[in-house]
């Protein structure tokens, strides 16, 4: 666990002095070096790690900005230079490969960052209403164009519900947001659903299961274990899922 | 888990009928006895077959000193008589489960919620396990692409959470093949 | 819909064998190519005949175009598979671990997309790759018999096939879970386990709340009017903590718990084999 908080205070501190600038298709700029290029490599794989959690968390994810930001911005840094490569007259015979190289990365991030917020979207859509309603810890998790959707999308929904035939409800049947323990209205994220995940680091001590029953998380197993089992070293990194 | 309001396969599982015996009367409701007029009464000692819905909160409330078993007595539903739990003990795959009721693994956990009987959920979860591995088989050797065309006499017996495996299973099987022909 | 259906729950198996074309392969180029900045790594400098590490992707896109020979993984080796396949086959109970994560995925794309740069004719290996294949799936099947709704371990396994499994095994221990809910109290508090080194922090603690289903009808009042998804009062009613009358009742309870343990005891002896 320890060697999971060195990790990310690593993380935060390469993240403070991200801000290089970057040279898309050219030539690596000396002064950076092996730096940048573990950065980009470190982005991918987290963007990979993103979009895989994503499709297979059952609840939501907190939003990544940072990296999808960061990401987005290389994405634009590399259409240009496309583009500038594409109208040099001079361009060399390698340009061809070397278009043809950074257009298919291009695509391959693309096709990630659209998957990610796309599985997030499909979530959001799903549980529009408990992430609408919901403390700001929840809310926390989405990103400022998901919130203001998340809240559009209820009163919209709420004013059209009401509009086509709820309104004609008598008043005590015309609420959507009733949450009775035993049938509650509100669809949430069923936390004790199984996921399948692999041990980054071993886990300290059993982790108890219902039933008395426990499980030793050791580095590189895989097991198929309930979300709310694991989330919290998904969180710390000492699993991932897969 | 709770029930979810809006899943189609928990709401129909809330309209699956249990016998029920009603230990007091109940003015106007005679209704719901089968044939009956509107304005007659349910009589104490009636014997109704009610929705889910309705028996579970009758059944669990009511009881007084006067009426020491709540408004309703519930006894098991049709498809949890010993005659087809003891089929599914005999050869778990062979029991038409669809004919008993479309919902049987699901009513199966609302009724054992109810009523706490630990033995019926021992033999029911043995059935769905052993089932499940089978439906597991059928979906893989599946020739046909066409869905579910070879296998119509065996998915007819198949409760809906059943057919549910069924496609997930078969679905993985068939991408699987179409991603590896495409490689070709 | 935000995302088809297909993908929802699951992967494709192209999107699985897109993320196995991130992994970095050795080929060998056929013309020179400067360092090349991309989004996701810098792609070394290449000079014909220099040995160098490049993600998969690329490798195919370069080999498409003659411009270099992939070397195939050592793994993926006519003596390296055939290892392998012994070693799948001496234990029918746990997968072996000389096989990499992406094993199906790599082999099936360095077969299609470069099957003259392999050192042995590419029918062999696939016909290795396609025994090793075989067996594996037969120990993944005589897994799948003894799903319990406590946990599977499956080490070893490669991302295809844990990807083909996923949807059955996630939809199978989901409902066993369900079912088991009807076992009354035992399981009730299951979430307010304190793991080692955690706080319970406030989302935590907002779930615990937010999850836990009352046992005993002491919210009745509540529970009758949500389960009949009516808000209509159906007159008079007290809140009762008994359990409901139940006409053929005649389980002994000894015998209950005795039986489910020997289930439970069954289950683990062969659970899923590879343990």
């Amino acid at each position: 666990m320890a060697d999971a908080r060195d990790a990310e205070i690593d993380d935060l501190i390469n993240n403070l002095d991200r801000d290089y600038d970057f040279h898309p298709g050219g030539k690596d700029n000396a002064g950076y070096g092996r730096d940048q290029a573990d950065n980009k490599q470190q982005d991918l794989q987290k963007l990979l790690n993103l979009w895989i959690a994503e499709r297979t968390c059952p609840d939501i994810l907190p939003y990544d900005e940072e990296l999808i930001s960061t990401l987005t911005d290389r994405l634009r840094a590399q259409v240009e230079f496309i583009e500038m490569t594409t109208t040099d007259p001079e361009a060399a015979s390698q340009s061809k490969l070397k278009i043809l190289l950074v257009e298919s990365e291009l695509e391959r991030i693309k096709f990630l960052i659209r998957g990610y917020v796309r599985a997030r979207m499909h979530k959001i859509d799903k549980y529009y209403l408990h992430l609408s309603t919901q403390d700001t810890d929840t809310k926390r998790k989405l990103s400022d164009a998901e919130q203001r959707f998340v809240l559009r999308r209820a009163t919209q929904l709420k004013r059209f519900y009401d509009q086509r035939f709820l309104s004609s409800f008598p008043q005590a049947l015309q609420r959507l947001d009733d949450n009775s323990p035993i049938l509650p209205m509100v669809d949430t994220p069923d936390l004790n659903e199984f996921v399948f995940v692999r041990v980054l680091q071993d886990v300290p001590g059993e982790v108890v299961l219902s039933n008395d029953d426990s499980v030793d998380l050791q580095k590189g197993n895989i097991y198929v274990l309930p979300y709310k089992a694991i989330r919290k070293f998904l969180r710390v990194g000492e699993v991932e899922l897969v | 888990m709770p029930t979810r309001y809006y899943n189609i396969d928990d709401i129909l599982t809330d309209a699956q009928k249990i016998p029920a015996v009603f230990q007091i009367p109940v003015p106007g409701m005679g209704y719901l006895e089968h044939g009956r007029s509107e304005s007659t009464d349910i009589k104490q000692g009636a014997r109704l077959e009610l929705p889910l819905w309705m028996a579970e909160p009758l059944a669990v409330s009511g009881e007084s000193d006067n009426l020491p078993n709540g408004f309703v007595t519930v006894s098991p539903p049709a498809p949890f008589n010993s005659r087809v739990i003891n089929a599914l003990k005999a050869n778990a795959i062979n029991v038409d489960l669809r004919s008993q009721t479309m919902y049987f693994f699901r009513l199966g956990q609302r009724w054992v919620e109810l009523t706490g009987d630990e033995t019926l959920l021992d033999q029911i979860l043995q059935a769905f396990t052993e089932r499940a591995a089978i439906v597991n088989d059928y979906a893989y050797n599946t020739r046909s692409t066409a869905l579910m065309t070879d296998n119509t006499e065996f998915m007819g017996k198949l409760d809906e959470t059943e057919v549910k495996l069924f496609r997930a299973a078969h679905d993985a099987s068939r991408q699987f093949k179409k991603w590896v022909s495409i490689k070709k | 819909m935000a995302l088809p259906l297909k993908q929802i729950g699951t992967f494709l198996p192209s999107e699985i064998s897109f993320l196995a074309e991130n992994t970095s392969v050795s080929i060998v180029p056929r013309q020179a190519l400067d360092v090349l900045e991309l989004i996701g790594l810098n792609l070394p400098a290449m000079r014909p005949m220099r040995r160098v590490e490049v993600p998969l992707w690329v490798a195919i896109i370069l080999k498409k175009q003659s411009r270099c020979n992939i070397i195939a993984p050592t793994w993926l080796s006519e003596d390296s598979l055939k290892a392998a396949y012994e070693a799948e086959a001496s234990n029918m109970t746990r997968f072996s671990n000389k096989l990499p994560w992406e094993w199906i995925e790599v082999g099936e794309l360095v077969l299609t997309s470069a099957p003259d740069d392999l050192a042995c004719p590419p029918h062999i290996i696939r016909n290795l790759l396609r025994d090793i294949r075989e067996i594996r799936q037969a120990k993944v099947r005589a897994g799948l018999k003894s799903l319990d709704p406590t946990y599977m371990q499956i080490d070893n396994v490669g991302a295809m096939e844990l990807n083909e499994i996923r949807q059955f095994v996630t939809m199978t221990m989901n409902e066993l879970r369900v079912l088991q809910n009807g076992r009354a109290e035992e399981e009730a508090e299951e979430e307010v386990e304190q793991y080692p080194g955690e706080d319970s922090d406030l989302e935590d603690t907002l779930e615990t709340t937010e999850y836990s289903i009352p046992r005993d009808s002491s919210n009745f009042d509540d529970s009758l009017r949500s389960r009949s998804r009516s808000a209509a009062p159906l007159g008079e009613r007290r809140p009762t903590s008994r359990a409901p009358a139940y006409e053929d009742d005649e389980g002994d309870e000894e015998e209950d718990l005795e039986m489910d343990e020997s289930y439970l005891h069954t289950v683990k002896d062969n659970s899923s084999g590879q343990r």
